[in-house]
């Protein structure tokens, strides 16, 4: 999505980038982000609570009037929980991230990449 | 409040283990590009592009059906910014399953909170149409495909800010 968002800026329309994978984000540099310190999936604010979602969209809107520094990441200060367990967990080899089924779909997904990859190489001259 | 988690060292040792060999290797820029915005927030049309895996549920209340990632088909897929949320609903997979839900489609595709700010006028409106987008993991896929198609909408929609939100 990083990627949109730098291509979308390059070409004139501004962008804000929200974010619950802040090293991701400081990799790929999008030109505004809105780090929020949850669970991936739940980007744009908790679950079931309109308020924190309301406030997590208008930090990112905030951000798009106020930023001067290309690559900003905004840090909220909201907490998902007091234990953060989940954050030792994911991705741990005692919780498989993927169910069986969408891991055999993400596969195949996988796989027809790196066929249209395969394909195009076939077809560009060198 | 802890640090933020490590995704990147994380997902790597995490598909090593799983006997990926190759590491996915995420998109790494040392400058990034910047267009300020142009005009005042409440006079300006605000578009919103997501990864989120959300459907338009027909009209015996059934998800359309979910592709797979990572072909060359079309990726870009429009939903009517006027759609009410409840027609809306969500076949994402890869998201922390065991901490959070997708249950609630505002929590990562806020059409109903885009509504209410056009409504209330802290923004300028919405355009006709919001964009999702199937996640690649061709970083060439998405940059020559995906990314121009998603300018060419938000352009014809006469966008002047968009929001973008993976999952």
């Amino acid at each position: 999505m990083g990627l949109v968002a730098r291509h979308l800026e390059a070409n004139g329309i501004p962008t804000v980038t929200f974010s619950c994978a802040r090293d991701i984000t400081q990799s790929v540099r999008p030109p505004r982000s809105v780090f929020l310190d949850y669970p991936l999936g739940s980007t744009c604010g908790r679950p079931h609570d309109a308020a924190n979602q309301r406030a997590v969209l208008l930090a990112g809107l905030r951000l798009l009037e106020t930023g001067r520094t290309p690559g900003e990441i905004v840090d909220l200060p909201d907490e998902w929980s007091a234990d953060e367990t989940w954050k030792r967990l994911i991705f741990s080899p005692g919780q498989p991230f993927l169910t069986d089924e969408a891991e055999a779909r993400r596969q195949a997904g996988l796989d027809a990449a790196r066929e249209a990859k395969r394909r195009t190489k076939a077809t560009t001259p060198d | 409040m802890g640090p933020p988690v490590r995704y990147i060292p994380k997902t790597h040792e995490y598909y090593r283990r799983l006997g990926y060999a190759i590491p996915y290797k995420y998109a790494r820029f040392d400058t990034t590009p910047f267009a300020p915005l142009g005009k005042p927030l409440e006079r300006c049309r605000v578009g919103l592009v997501a990864t989120a895996g959300v459907t338009l549920l027909d009209d015996d209340g059934r998800p359309s059906p979910m592709k797979v990632m990572g072909g060359e088909e079309a990726n870009v897929v429009e939903i009517a910014s006027d759609t009410p949320v409840e027609r809306l609903c969500s076949i994402e997979e890869h998201y922390d399953r065991h901490a959070t839900t997708v249950e609630d489609v505002n929590a990562f595709f806020p059409i109903t909170h885009l509504q209410d700010l056009a409504r209330d006028g802290t923004i300028g409106g919405l355009p006709p149409r919001l964009q999702k987008i199937f996640p690649n993991y061709s970083h060439r896929v998405t940059m020559s495909r995906d990314a121009p198609e998603v300018l060419a909408q938000l352009r014809a929609d006469e966008v002047d800010a968009a929001l973008l939100v993976p999952v």
